[in-house]
């Protein structure tokens, strides 16, 4: 009775199993399942680096194409795994939650961390395949890329967060938010450089705090690239932080709701 | 210790919230004291179990639990289907942090279950049997202060009932045990005191022998009204006939006399509707030894259940239930 552990050291070795036991199943279920998270955005940049250069678009305002597509592809798929692996980490963890040391808030941390982690890999990867295949990618400012990376990141987490609360409570949400997810992956700088919006139109977009984390990221890769007007940092932690909070404060209101008899 | 604040507790149906499953209940489980709870099926035993363990929430009221406690042991979830039994194994052990010794769990687990190579199979390969002797080997591989037990006994073949029962043995003195179970043999060996759950209230008996006899009293009267009803579908389903109904019900009547502690004295036709009706509820009316004129206690420190008039001697025997613990001992210091 009096060895009992501390709440801390319960949650960590509660937030450590769970961290082995998600990259066992997430890098092991099916064939190769480790090499399709890899291959993924690969072949996905790829892809739309064939229809871009048959354009003859070589660059994009100062920053080798190619490069350019994969940071905006790496951070935004950043953004949706963490965020849809987080949404949907409740719903798939519901077993554990016979064991009463395990919170549902656990397994949507737990998961973020192992999602960027996974995705920490790859775009190291990425970036070590194009240095040998010849690119001159040099990091300018390795500092501001790590702020950028961990902001968007953080994004995940807090839109994770909320709507995995959210989803369970109400789950006709869900099919809304894949209708609202969609145009998303358009409104994000990714593929259609923010830059070239006209004027009214680039101030609405500039609310979307994925297009900051993504633009940071270029100009944390170059010396050149053209920095858009009111991109800031602050912004960019202020909506990922504030999300944060707000999807840790439903999981306190709803913890019980969550788990289902 | 654990503390039961005035609990309630309701599922949600389709139709809105269900009925009250558990109505207002305050109990407190002493630490190293091993409780069976008792209740017919559908009557909460493992929603109290489920809360107790913290595995679901009461819809009202709190519990206080500053002890290990396991989660319910046997029926149940808890394991992982597309991973491995080893796997499992290992976060079970990684969460109640058994980090440094987690190689020894992990092979006293696969000691315990005997499950062979399926060890290393993903746990939706197993059968249910499978299934539940490695949850038990889980269960068993945490240190716990207070174990949960929901039918464990049950499940199995007949060597793993044997082994399970083993290991609750082995528990004494180290942990205790709170359990749910059908047989009422493994009731009475493993525990000491009793909780009746009886349309959603809880009743406390020191004796888990007491708690039988309430449950089984209240179970018997029900089967009675069913017999005398004046529906025949009613009196069909009862399982006994209406004379008979009327000697349990009147043999019961005066066994409640007895156990609120005011023995009837009765003749030898009542006498022996009341030792029908004894045998029902697991209860062995007999006069110890000798008999004893009227005003002489054989046992002084409890009292008769029912004071019988023996024609033929001209005396009164007082009869007691032999099969309490307490009579038993009583008697044997004598």
């Amino acid at each position: 009775m009096n060895n009992l552990r501390s709440p801390l050291k319960i949650t960590l070795a509660v937030w450590k199993a769970l961290f082995l036991r998600e990259a066992v199943t997430r890098l092991s279920t099916g064939r190769a399942a480790w090499l399709w998270l890899m291959l993924e955005p690969l072949i996905v940049i790829i892809f739309h680096l064939y229809w871009y250069s048959a354009l003859h678009v070589g660059s994009m305002y100062g920053m080798d194409i190619a490069i350019w597509f994969m940071l905006g592809f790496s951070g935004y798929f950043l953004f949706t795994r963490v965020g849809n692996q987080c949404t949907n980490a409740v719903d798939a963890n519901q077993t554990l939650f016979s064991y009463k040391l395990v919170k549902p808030v656990d397994t949507v941390i737990t998961r973020a961390c192992l999602e960027s982690f996974i995705m920490t890999v790859t775009i190291s990867l990425l970036l070590t395949t194009l240095v040998i295949l010849g690119l001159p990618i040099k990091v300018a400012d390795p500092i501001l890329a790590i702020c950028a990376w961990i902001g968007l990141g953080l994004l995940g987490l807090g839109y994770g967060l909320i709507f995995s609360v959210i989803n369970e409570l109400i789950p006709e949400i869900e099919k809304l938010l894949k209708f609202i997810m969609l145009p998303l992956y358009f409104l994000s700088g990714v593929l259609i450089p923010i830059l070239s919006i006209p004027k009214p139109y680039y101030d609405v977009l500039m609310w979307n705090p994925i297009i900051h984390g993504i633009e940071f990221l270029r100009i944390s890769f170059s010396n050149h690239y053209v920095v858009a007007p009111n991109l800031s940092l602050v912004y960019l932690y202020g909506f990922s932080l504030t999300s944060v909070f707000f999807g840790l404060a439903l999981h306190v209101k709803f913890a019980k709701k969550l788990v289902k008899p | 210790m654990i503390i039961i604040d005035d609990i309630y507790k309701r599922y949600k149906t389709k139709d809105g919230p269900g009925r009250w499953i558990l109505n207002g209940i305050s109990l407190t489980i002493p630490s190293n004291h091993n409780v069976g709870i008792i209740g017919k099926n559908g009557a909460g035993k493992s929603t109290l179990l489920r809360l107790i363990g913290g595995v679901d929430h009461p819809t009202k009221g709190s519990i206080q639990r500053k002890t290990r406690i396991s989660w319910p042991m046997g029926l149940g979830s808890g394991l992982q289907p597309s991973l491995t039994g080893r796997q499992n194994a290992k976060f079970i052990c990684r969460i109640y942090g058994h980090e440094s010794d987690l190689i020894d769990r992990i092979d006293y687990i696969q000691d315990f279950a005997e499950i062979g190579t399926a060890f290393d199979e993903p746990i939706r390969t197993y059968s249910s049997g499978m299934r539940s002797r490695l949850q038990f080997a889980l269960s068993l591989a945490v240190n716990f202060d207070v174990y949960i037990s929901d039918e464990v006994t049950a499940a199995g073949d007949a060597s793993f009932r044997k082994k399970a029962a083993d290991a609750f043995r082995n528990l004494v003195g180290k942990s205790s045990l709170i359990m749910a179970a059908h047989g009422e043999s493994t009731l009475k060996e493993f525990c000491k005191s009793g909780i009746w759950l009886h349309e959603g209230k809880a009743y406390w008996f020191d004796d888990i022998n007491d708690a039988l006899i309430e449950y089984k009293k209240s179970e018997l009267n029900h089967q009675i009204d069913k017999a005398l009803s004046p529906k025949l579908e009613h009196q069909e389903l009862s399982g006994i006939s209406k004379e008979m109904a009327e000697v349990l019900q009147k043999g019961l009547t005066l066994l409640n006399k007895g156990l609120d502690g005011c023995p009837e004295r009765i003749g030898h036709e009542e006498g022996s509707h009341a030792i029908m009706a004894a045998k029902e509820i697991g209860m062995n009316l007999a006069n110890i030894g000798v008999i004893k004129n009227l005003g002489f206690t054989l046992l002084p420190n409890k009292k008769p259940l029912l004071i019988k008039y023996n024609p033929v001697a001209d005396q009164y025997v007082e009869l007691y239930d032999v099969n309490s613990q307490c009579v038993k001992a009583i008697a044997s210091s004598q």
